[in-house]
């Protein structure tokens, strides 16, 4: 069994022989893949308290945030050329995309930066208001507004994968 | 503190019941249990706040009595109620005494525990690295890795909840923290490929 499986199988009480593993455990303690499970723990909490574990959220989910005391700042889009600044004591931002779309219920955010491309993949859209709101931590916030101009695609899921709407956002930098 | 004879109808007097629980009545055990059960909870609910602190506290205080019980050390059964409230107030004494030498120990070795707190750049970069290698997984692969390792979920219980085979829960699984694990070996995407 690989290190990563044995102790996903530990955490989730799978492992065959758990006293075995724990005297292991603590005889070896210095494990790259023991830290980063712990890492993975840890910061997977925090995400998923914030909804922003999965991608996209529910208005109230961002209410929710807001009524717990967390600095939220939500900026809401309409298609084309934007841009956002991040506040100083921002905890989360908050990127409402109108996407005009009540029929879908998950897309796939694809964004092309100078030098680099990824995809949100499957990421929730608020069907009552066609919009997504796409929470993110304040660390990947400042990296991805800090990283120029980026250039987004909301697009289908399946078939096609028809772009529903374009933004640019951060011109400026 | 006397203890309330015949308060309950048709039921045996708690005396009676600790006679016959330190003989080794389980039912009267547990009657014991239920009848203090009340004023325990009151007892630990002035000095708790959440309900589970309260039943944990309340749990205690019946695994010590009964202990106590089974080994003959309910001397008098007529003041059996001055006995529990003793084990609550040692109780209370102990979370207290722990409360208090936890303080100290801090005080003169909590710098020693600083390294448990990570590296705040460090974790800011994690915690960065793995919002944006989640984002770029499936949610399949992000409900599985959510459900398994942050709510601690067996195979067969994500199995059930996401209408899947539970030998493709393990495969689902252990795939997404492969490749998690990949994706967190590299830069935040929107700094470019390392």
């Amino acid at each position: 069994m690989k290190r990563l499986e044995e102790i996903g199988a530990y955490l989730t009480n799978e492992h065959e022989n758990p006293d075995a593993f724990e005297d292991a455990m603590f005889d070896a303690p210095d494990d790259a893949d023991l830290a980063w499970f712990d890492m993975l723990a840890r910061h997977g909490a925090h995400l998923a308290s914030h909804y922003t574990f999965d991608m996209g959220c529910l208005r109230e989910d961002v209410d929710a945030l807001v009524a717990a005391g967390l600095r939220v700042q939500v900026e809401e889009r309409w298609p084309g050329t934007t841009r956002v600044d991040l506040a100083d004591d921002t905890q989360l931002l908050c990127t409402k995309l109108h996407i005009g779309r009540t029929d879908l219920e998950r897309v796939d955010v694809e964004i092309t930066l100078a030098h680099a491309q990824k995809t949100m993949r499957d990421v929730l859209v608020d069907q009552r208001e066609g919009a997504i709101y796409g929470l993110c931590e304040r660390p990947l916030a400042q990296i991805a507004y800090g990283a120029g101009r980026s250039h987004v695609k909301i697009r289908e899921r399946g078939g096609e994968r028809r772009v529903i709407v374009e933004y640019t956002f951060n011109e400026h930098l | 503190m006397a203890v309330l004879q015949g308060a309950v109808p048709d039921e045996p007097s708690i005396p009676v019941l600790v006679v016959a629980g330190a003989a080794g009545d389980r039912q009267a055990e547990a009657a014991l249990c239920h009848r203090f059960a009340p004023a325990v909870r009151t007892f630990a609910r002035r000095r708790l706040r959440t309900n589970d602190a309260v039943e944990e506290f309340a749990q205690d205080v019946f695994l010590r009595f009964v202990e106590a019980l089974r080994a003959g050390q309910v001397a008098e059964p007529e003041r059996v109620g001055g006995f529990i409230l003793g084990i609550c107030k040692n109780l209370a004494r102990e979370r207290a005494r722990n409360a208090e030498r936890r303080a100290q120990l801090w005080e003169q070795f909590g710098s020693a525990l600083a390294t448990l707190s990570d590296e705040p750049t460090l974790a800011a970069y994690q915690l960065a690295q793995l919002e944006d290698c989640l984002s770029q997984m499936p949610q399949r692969s992000r409900e599985v890795i959510r459900f398994a390792f942050i709510d601690g979920q067996p195979a067969a219980a994500i199995a059930s909840r996401l209408a899947m085979s539970e030998g493709n829960v393990r495969v689902v699984r252990h795939r997404a923290i492969e490749a998690l694990r990949e994706c967190m070996s590299t830069k935040v995407s929107w700094e470019g490929a390392s």
